[in-house]
């Protein structure tokens, strides 16, 4: 009996620092956030309830809608350009041989830090960066394009930056996913005389769906949070036009000292990470009751 | 047994963590080290010109300050705006004037310099003492004055034989022959936010000085005849190409244009001479300035003034120390001492300014001898939340100059907004 | 049909090779402007060479102005004593949560693992007002504090995986000998998972030399703060010189790509971890 509750303890007690560090540093500055969310405060002077009417706010303010279809478009995007161009990648390097330069080349971006990465493309897309020294030089014709000040050029600019570097994770984490697909299925599909395409539809693709899904609720939660490289490249402007909702609570909080407004935004963006990453972790809970 | 050797094994990780932490923190001697706050990063970072300035008062006063500068000016404004109620508060730290003083003077935040103000009284004259009087307390004083006139390229002007324009009429034919030469006649952007109120300022003191003042203070609104009018002007200044794409840098970019005469002309700062202009091989000689002319001719001559105050916080520790090193910065050899390294005109007006380029003191023999009236920077002689939603605003106008009707509803919006809340 | 096959293999490598053009074109761009100086870059094209070597003069200025390698052992130290404590902690956590399996265990890893949802900007007003209340604004304890528990949710999350497809074979062996859970966390658990280990190390020591956020807002001295914000402090307001900046691109790069180099084998080649990401 005493070495079944030592046990129970000593269960609880490895738990304790990891639990404690988070609901510290985490949880409850994140309860506060929610209280903050309630009151007009500008920072300096006393902070007054206003109920719920930074919530109401977000409705109508026409800066909230926008960087809320910006994120939209981040989240779209994301799944079209990078997840998929990972996919494609990783199944074309399952194809050849001595495939490790090109994950290098593919996953090097990543240990690069997004400052740098800004920094890296501000040089890229300048009015007389790099990209338009090249479409002036092929087409012969001065006219430049005006990567980071075009609406909606701006956000796709910037995705392609964040293409850059987020593809090789999502690489990595396909290619994890294709060495553990069984290679009966694929090779018996081969005698029955099936292209590759076919393959890749009916076995490889149906097979890294566990993998798949990682990959998506990763992208779409990284997607939602997306902030450094937008305030890097563009401070979300001109005129707020390539805001995403990280950046907008950025903004109203550190820059107009809306901290309430802010509070209250972030708050929103977490409740849509928490629906849409909801089915995964209920996934998990479904898998974990499986295991045991 | 077991789990007494893993609680052992953790603490000595987490001890020497501790250790290692509370051994690196400022070391506790008996010499007095204040500290001062600043956003100037960038090229050139203003940390090695306050490095210097430390040396200078420890010699004079017996005490040094380190710096600490912050890489945005969104996040430095939060930083201090929050520190300031603490007992972090910086001793010393560099903000803006007008409006975005009157802020941290409201909510009680900055220590009041009366007494240095009345011992220096015969250096600075009257209406700089205005300028930082809020209620009735004189609070900050200028680090350095900055004007902003019209940078232009000598070469250019001699290759396309120009003169430097002194009516509105003389200057249009300068952009429209610089156009005709291939050469757009202005730097312009709207990459990094602020610099779109540049333009504006300068349409709309070339209008009239006073409408400039009553829009910035609230008496005017924006969708006044006079303000559109001024937009439009500038709305066909763009159209006709005078400046460049709006995403250009003028930094490092723009001053390797405006060198290899591929861009004529940049209005800014006076400070854009020795940040921008000459470390990036622009040579001094080729370097003029002058008085934007007015559009309007009954709006005489104006120009830009931008002040860089040094304020002190009232929470912060070693107050009397602070003092003494704020007294020897307002004196005309410490304001010099410190301007020195940037090539810029003293805050103390009796400061020695033999270090000035020649176009510098020009342009001040001008201002001070045509009657030129000084006005303050759009960015703190308005509010901040207007300030705030006003730049984007020009940026989206600076794009798409069709945009009016919608820029001047939205500045009309957010100006009667702000004024309804304080009255 | 050997013939097809060889055709698809070509249009595999030619697209291959176009995207990692694609992808190196930035990294070859900015190298080039590294070794610029600033009227260089201002007046060539990128892609020319440079006339003058400004590499050392761009070096010198982040050195001497921007004092980059000041901020560089701090950064070092943040990455290394925050991510071991976290794989500490998370791999202990882990353990208990699937092995011992407490009461409540699904719940208090669903609260640990919250922390890798929520933006990060929603921590740092509170935080900041904690810090300053408890003296750890601006100290080394504080980074330290606040990035182990940054990195504690998602190392949790990796070793949880891990742990959960274990086989348990030699572990009920090891409690058939009389073995305690700690003796069987540290001489069996540990051991194995030294792929995931791998991986946190290189993902969380990484995200932390990579991290602007936290330092711009949690520290202030040049003896605290943590590399990248001296980064950041080189584009502001005045306007950055970009071949100086590039050579911060560059300088700051260097351990995350060593340590990438060194652990890659860990997880592109190897399975597994793959079981520990499911």
């Amino acid at each position: 009996m005493n070495e079944r509750k030592s046990k129970i303890l000593i269960s609880y007690l490895f738990v304790l620092p990891a639990l404690l560090f988070v609901v510290v540093f985490l949880l409850i500055p994140m309860i506060q956030n929610v209280y903050y969310s309630f009151f007009a405060w500008n920072g300096l002077s006393k902070p007054i309830f206003i109920g719920l009417k930074n919530f109401q706010k977000c409705f109508v303010d026409p800066n909230f809608v926008r960087s809320f279809m910006n994120t939209i478009i981040w989240v779209v995007f994301t799944l079209l350009v990078p997840v998929s161009f990972a996919l494609l990648v990783a199944v074309f390097l399952k194809e050849i041989k001595g495939g490790s330069f090109f994950k290098g080349v593919f996953f090097i971006p990543l240990t690069i830090s997004f400052v740098s990465t800004g920094v890296i493309w501000i040089n890229m897309f300048s009015t007389k960066g790099v990209l338009n020294t090249i479409i002036t030089a092929v087409t012969r014709n001065p006219d430049t394009v005006s990567w980071l000040t075009q609406v909606p050029l701006n956000t796709i600019a910037m995705l392609i930056a964040w293409t850059w570097q987020q593809m090789g994770v999502y690489m990595v984490l396909f290619l994890m996913g294709l060495t553990t697909i069984p290679q009966d299925p694929i090779e018996a599909a081969v005698i029955d005389g099936a292209n590759k395409f076919q393959i890749f539809k009916a076995v490889t693709f149906p097979m890294l769906q566990p993998i798949t899904t990682v990959v998506i609720t990763q992208a779409i939660v990284n997607s939602f949070k997306t902030f450094d490289l937008i305030y890097v490249i563009t401070h979300g402007g001109p005129y707020r036009s390539s805001e995403t909702m990280a950046v907008t609570m950025y903004r109203e909080t550190f820059s107009m000292f809306n901290m309430g407004y802010g509070a209250a935004i972030s708050l929103v963006l977490s409740a849509i990470i928490i629906i849409i990453s909801g089915g995964y972790v209920k996934s998990q809970l479904k898998q974990d009751l499986l295991h045991y | 047994m077991k789990k007494g050797l893993l609680v052992l094994c953790v603490m000595l990780m987490v001890l020497p963590t501790m250790l290692f932490a509370s051994g690196d923190q400022e070391s506790v001697d008996d010499e007095i080290v204040l500290n001062l706050m600043h956003d100037k990063s960038g090229a050139p970072g203003w940390v090695p010109f306050f490095d210097h300035m430390s040396e200078v008062t420890t010699e004079a006063t017996g005490y040094g300050f380190t710096n600490t500068v912050f890489p945005a000016t969104d996040i430095y404004m939060a930083q201090v705006r929050s520190s300031l109620p603490t007992d972090e508060a910086p001793n010393m730290f560099t903000w803006w004037s007008t409006y975005r003083m009157k802020e941290l003077a409201d909510e009680d935040m900055l220590m009041d310099l009366t007494p240095l103000w009345d011992k220096h009284a015969d250096e600075y004259g009257e209406d700089l003492r205005q300028a930082f009087t809020f209620g009735d307390a004189v609070y900050g004083f200028p680090l350095n004055n900055e004007y902003w006139p019209v940078w232009y390229n000598k070469e250019v002007f001699k290759d396309l034989s120009l003169e430097v324009p002194t009516t509105w009429d003389e200057f249009i034919y300068v952009c429209d022959t610089m156009l005709e030469a291939g050469i757009t006649p202005f730097l312009s952007t709207v990459e990094g936010r602020w610099p779109t109120f540049i333009m504006f300022e300068e349409m709309i003191i070339g209008e009239d000085p006073d409408l400039y003042v009553d829009l910035c203070e609230g008496r005017a609104k924006y969708s006044d005849p006079r303000v559109v009018k001024a937009f439009e002007l500038w709305g066909d200044m763009i159209r006709k190409g005078y400046f460049t794409e709006p995403g250009s840098d003028i930094w490092a970019v723009g001053a390797g244009q405006f060198n290899q005469k591929e861009v004529g002309m940049a209005l800014m700062g006076t400070w854009y001479y020795g940040a921008t202009l000459t470390p990036n091989g622009v040579p001094e000689e080729n370097i003029g300035a002058f008085i934007l002319p007015s559009h309007n001719p009954d709006a005489g001559n104006n120009i830009i003034l931008e002040m860089g105050p040094l304020v002190v916080a009232k929470n912060a520790k070693n107050m009397e120390e602070t003092m003494e090193v704020v007294d020897y910065w307002m004196s005309p050899e410490g304001n010099s001492a410190f301007v020195e390294q940037l090539l810029s005109f003293p805050g103390n007006p009796k400061g020695p300014a033999e270090f000035l380029p020649q176009v510098k003191v020009d342009l001040l023999n001008t201002i001070n001898t045509e009657n030129v009236r000084l006005l303050n920077r759009y960015w703190e002689a308005t509010p901040t939340p207007i300030c705030e939603v006003a730049v984007d605003e020009f940026a989206r106008f600076m794009i798409n100059p069709d945009s009016l009707e919608t820029v001047i509803a939205n500045l009309d919006t957010v100006a009667d907004n702000y004024w309804a809340s304080v009255k | 049909m050997k013939k097809k096959l060889s055709s698809s293999m070509l249009i595999i490598y030619t697209a291959l090779v176009l995207l990692a053009i694609i992808w190196i074109l930035p990294i070859a761009a900015s190298l080039l402007a590294a070794f610029k100086t600033p009227a260089d870059f201002g007046s060539h094209k990128f892609y020319q060479f440079p006339t003058s070597f400004g590499l050392i003069g761009n070096l010198r200025d982040i050195f001497e102005v921007y004092r980059l390698h000041d901020h560089f052992l701090s950064s070092m130290y943040y990455s290394m004593v925050a991510t071991f404590l976290a794989i500490i902690f998370s791999s202990m956590a882990a353990y208990s949560l699937i092995r011992l399996k407490p009461r409540f265990s699904f719940l208090l890893f669903i609260i640990i693992y919250s922390g890798t949802i929520f933006p990060f900007q929603m921590y740092l007003i509170p935080l900041y007002k904690t810090f300053n209340n408890l003296g750890l604004y601006n100290t080394r304890l504080g980074m330290i504090l606040v990035y182990t528990a940054l990195v504690i949710p998602f190392s949790l999350f990796v070793y949880r995986g891990f742990f959960t497809t274990m086989p348990r074979s030699i572990e009920e062996a090891a409690i058939i000998d009389g073995c305690s859970s700690t003796g069987i966390y540290l001489k069996i658990c540990m051991p194995q998972a030294f792929a995931p280990t791998a991986v946190i190390a290189l993902f969380q020591m990484t995200w932390i030399w990579n991290d602007l956020l936290f330092g711009m807002i949690l520290s202030k001295s040049v003896a605290i703060r943590p590399i990248m914000v001296a980064m950041a402090t080189m584009a502001g307001i005045g306007g950055g010189s970009i071949p100086r900046q590039m050579t911060g691109v560059l300088f700051t790069s260097i351990p995350t790509v060593i340590l990438f180099i060194s652990l890659q084998k860990y997880f592109i080649a190897g399975n597994s971890t793959v079981s520990s990401l499911k």
